[in-house]
């Protein structure tokens, strides 16, 4: 499971350095005086773009830095560079909080790589049982993460309505009819107008986020150990792969790190402990 | 103990996570809601999309409100014509920003006819631009 979750700590600081990175050099492609405008942030500056695109290479390269480690994890000296280098990524989200408001990508991230330092540090400097207490600590937040996303959902008129659901996907569909790259382009404009149009797809949207916050929660409760792994796993994979087909170029990496995490919470869930 | 002392931890970690803003820097707690805004132009009565760089939104910009466009809109972006709908948790608006007569109108939706709205708007647009 730590290779599983380191794996993903990987791919997940890969895709959103490279993400950063190549907003950073569309943004300067478009405007030659780098100012766009971010919505709740504001306009860009070429002094916030560079240090964004520094610390986003600094994130890249620690991700990087993991990649031998899967390998050789054994022994003290992938250990020792696996804590240098999950200290490097939370560094790097820590540091990209002041110039970009965090994502709930960043967070889910920061925890992963929070999680499998816990792991080297203790397998390093302790006798403690690692896995145990890094099993323990990833249910605790991926319990967290999922128990609150659920509740959040159930709290929200406008979510349970399936409108976030309706609104997303016809954004994403008349982004793409734009040019839009980071969106599928699986209707026509014309075509949208026909699905929005039916008392049957927005019945299917009602439902959607119904199943969502229920599965949510489910898995928060499995993640905390009340759910054999397997069931748990049925239940994220094909709903991560699901919310991917909103906005895939954005989510992906938020998928990946929260299945790493999920990975890690079912070694050793909370509750087993004490069931 | 260790484990009772960690799920009432969770408990309290829940309670706040279901609560606080999700628009805190590094907030614990997702978005269930959204704010979306469809923006286009028109050329001889036919309307066009138009994409992030022509309106200067960064790549990353997938939410819209009328505050928003409003500061979008200020003197930065003045040579655009740009008509568009909001929809989502910040409320239904349809915008108009002539950059001729540097004339603005925002007009609130009834909730419920946002939807036809736009389908109205799409059903409007070529299949392929």
């Amino acid at each position: 499971m730590i290779i599983v979750a380191t794996l993903c700590l990987v791919l997940a600081s890969l895709w959103r350095a490279v993400s950063v990175v190549a907003d950073v050099q569309r943004i300067r492609r478009v405007d030659a005086h780098q100012r766009m405008y971010r919505p709740g942030l504001g306009w860009t500056t070429p002094h916030e773009l560079e240090l964004r695109q520094r610390a986003a290479w600094a994130g890249m390269g620690a991700a990087i830095g993991l990649v031998p480690i899967v390998v050789i994890s054994a022994s003290t000296v992938a250990a020792a560079a696996a804590i240098f280098c999950c200290g490097g990524i939370i560094a790097w989200l820590l540091y990209e909080r002041t110039l970009h408001r965090a994502r709930y990508t960043s967070v889910c991230i920061s925890i992963l790589a929070s999680a499998l330092l816990l792991y080297y540090a203790a397998r390093l400097f302790t006798q403690l049982p690692a896995a145990y207490l890094t099993g323990m600590f990833a249910s605790f937040f991926a319990s967290q993460l999922y128990l609150v996303a659920g509740l959040r959902k159930l709290q929200s008129a406008q979510f349970m309505s399936g409108r976030v659901i309706v609104d997303n996907l016809a954004y994403g569909l008349y982004q793409a009819a734009a040019g839009n790259r980071e969106f599928i382009r699986f209707a026509s404009p014309p075509q949208l107008a026909d699905l929005l149009a039916s008392k049957k797809f927005l019945s299917a949207c009602r439902l959607a986020a119904l199943l969502t916050a229920a599965l949510e929660l489910t898995i928060g409760l499995g993640a905390l150990g009340l759910l054999p792994a397997l069931l748990v796993f049925s239940l994220a994979i094909p709903s991560h792969l699901a919310f991917i087909i909103v906005s895939p170029y954005r989510i992906a990496p938020f998928t990946v790190a929260a299945l790493g995490l999920i990975a890690m919470a079912m070694s050793h869930p909370l509750l087993t402990a004490i069931l | 103990m260790v484990e009772f002392i960690l799920l009432v931890l969770l408990a309290l970690f829940v309670c706040w996570g279901a609560r606080t803003s999700p628009n805190r820097s590094f907030s614990w707690g997702m978005y269930s809601g959204s704010t979306k805004g469809f923006l286009w132009t028109e050329v001889a009565g036919v309307p066009r999309v138009l994409n992030y760089d022509e309106v200067r939104l960064a790549p990353d910009s997938h939410f819209m409100s009328v505050p928003e466009l409003r500061r979008l809109m200020d003197k930065e972006n003045q040579k655009i014509s740009l008509n568009g709908l909001i929809i989502g948790s910040s409320g239904n608006w349809l915008v108009r920003y002539d950059s001729d007569t540097k004339h603005h109108v925002e007009k609130s939706l009834p909730v419920g006819l946002e939807l036809d709205q736009l389908v109205t708007l799409l059903r409007r647009l070529p299949p392929r631009q």
